[in-house]
């Protein structure tokens, strides 16, 4: 499909530290957007557009950019830089670009825009960091759980979701009960330009969201619970986080997978057993020879609280993301995090101490499919090249 | 809690209400963040740029952290006077 480059000005300048949130947030406001990049100086943003705009559509698109801007920008508080490892500076064998490796070996398929099939090294590289991870949960006593990928909307509702995260939702629906619906589907409905083409008057309400975490569904079914001591359990669950235009090779992926450890208690229980998480999780990726860092972070939230919530999180600490290097493009991508909750779980789903203090929670999260891309990014597809350890590990 | 910062306390505790839509006679001598749902991570932001808009007190990641209480935020604007 043709694109066509548009550039336009900011009225005000965008301060360095907002230009990644900025530009990933960009991609959800037009749906003739194909891509964002905001100038490093943050006076202007390039589009590319399926279309090409005339002068009305233009100034359109002008007008949802600045407010945009004006939502994150004008008070946004400076994050303080908070780097607890820094292992960046490790050498590694492999500096390109793993993508077309990876698709010559039939190692990734693309089946559709963020929905990727994986092959057996992928897949072999991802069981055996998963295997660890179980392993170091089970250091932490945890109980293993199995959630579905579906999640009820009354429960994202109780816990504010769509306040938060509207822009990555996906809704599931199905047919409605209805013979005249049904059979005209199956006789009309047809894919083009890898969408569905049907009557949408033929679908249901959405009773069920895709789940976009694992431990959401822990702390719905411990709601109502009054713990006599803190708890930790385990589970692996399909992710799903619609990313726009953001969807690039396995960096950002609609459909992922994440292992969770997931701590609910008292509030030192928790921050104690994130901490000793972090030091155990460090030891892991020294053995697997990851260059990579951990700093502050906040979660993706859309433009409505961002600045607030981006600034609330940083300053009390409450996540930390493992950002592993990418050599080929001089940058790092999230790979796990360390999350600290507070008691906002425990106070939205009435999960309290036996005391009647609110429980707090705490999680950390590897994303695994991004664990083994940042693995092959760092270390290519040539297995000699393998730290002994994973080679060894890795059917 | 007595001392120096007892004089912030009446303006402060009706800016809470305020801010946070709470009946003032809810803002006790020691509220703090979490003891009522309405300060929670929204509601303290709100509070902290009330705080910034009417006494100008800088945005920053050390007094949104510190700044946590009644009492906190009245010992605070008591040592910026005396600073």
């Amino acid at each position: 499909m043709h694109e066509h480059t548009v550039r336009l000005k900011t009225e005000s300048r965008v301060p360095a530290f907002l230009i990644g949130d900025l530009q990933s947030r960009l991609a959800y406001i037009d749906e003739d957007i194909a891509g964002v990049v905001v100038a490093a100086d943050g006076a202007s943003v390039q589009l590319s557009l399926r279309r090409s705009p005339d002068a009305d559509r233009q100034a359109e698109i002008q007008t949802k950019i600045e407010r945009v801007l004006q939502a994150m920008v004008p008070g946004a508080v400076k994050p303080r830089e908070k780097v607890l490892e820094d292992r960046l500076d490790r050498p590694l064998p492999f500096g390109r670009d793993p993508m077309p490796a990876l698709l010559e070996r039939g190692e990734v398929v693309q089946e559709g825009s963020g929905i990727a099939v994986l092959g057996p090294t992928m897949s072999g590289l991802i069981d055996y960091f998963e295997a660890q991870f179980v392993e170091l949960a089970r250091s932490f006593g945890a109980a293993g759980y199995r959630f579905p990928a579906l999640i009820s909307p009354g429960l994202l509702d109780r816990v504010e979701y769509f306040r938060s995260f509207p822009h990555s939702l996906s809704f599931v629906s199905h047919m409605r009960e209805d013979l005249d619906a049904i059979e005209r589907f199956s006789q009309t409905a047809g894919c083009k330009d890898g969408a569905l083409q049907m009557d949408r008057s033929a679908l249901s309400d959405v009773a069920a969201i895709l789940s976009p975490a694992v431990c959401f569904h822990y702390y719905g079914a411990l709601s109502g619970s009054r713990l006599p001591q803190g708890v930790c359990v385990t589970a692996v669950g399909s992710c799903f986080r619609y990313e726009s235009s953001n969807m690039i090779s396995l960096e950002r992926l609609w459909n992922f997978s994440m292992r969770e450890i997931i701590f609910v208690g008292p509030k030192e229980f928790v921050l104690d057993n994130r901490e000793a998480a972090r030091k155990k999780v460090a030891e892991l990726l020294e053995q697997w020879g990851f260059a990579y860092r951990v700093e502050g972070a906040s979660d993706p939230f859309f433009i409505g609280d961002f600045k607030k919530q981006v600034a609330f999180q940083s300053a009390f600490q409450l996540k930390y993301e493992i950002r592993a290097a990418i050599p080929h493009r001089q940058g790092t991508l999230a790979v796990g995090s360390y999350n600290f909750h507070q008691d906002f779980f425990g106070r939205h789903l009435d999960i309290a101490m036996q005391g009647g203090a609110p429980a707090f929670t705490g999680c950390v999260a590897f994303g695994l499919e991004r664990m083994a891309y940042a693995f092959v990014a760092q270390y290519g597809l040539d297995r000699s090249a393998w730290p002994d350890i994973v080679r060894r590990g890795v059917a | 809690m007595g001392g120096t910062s007892d004089r912030y306390r009446p303006e402060v505790r009706g800016l809470i209400a305020e801010v946070l839509e709470l009946p003032v006679e809810r803002v006790t001598d020691e509220l703090s963040f979490g003891d009522v749902s309405e300060w929670d991570s929204l509601g303290h932001m709100d509070l902290l740029m009330a705080l910034e808009a009417r006494y100008g007190i800088p945005l920053d990641e050390d007094l949104i952290a510190r700044l946590v209480s009644l009492p906190a935020i009245c010992s605070y604007l008591e040592e910026r006077a005396h600073a």
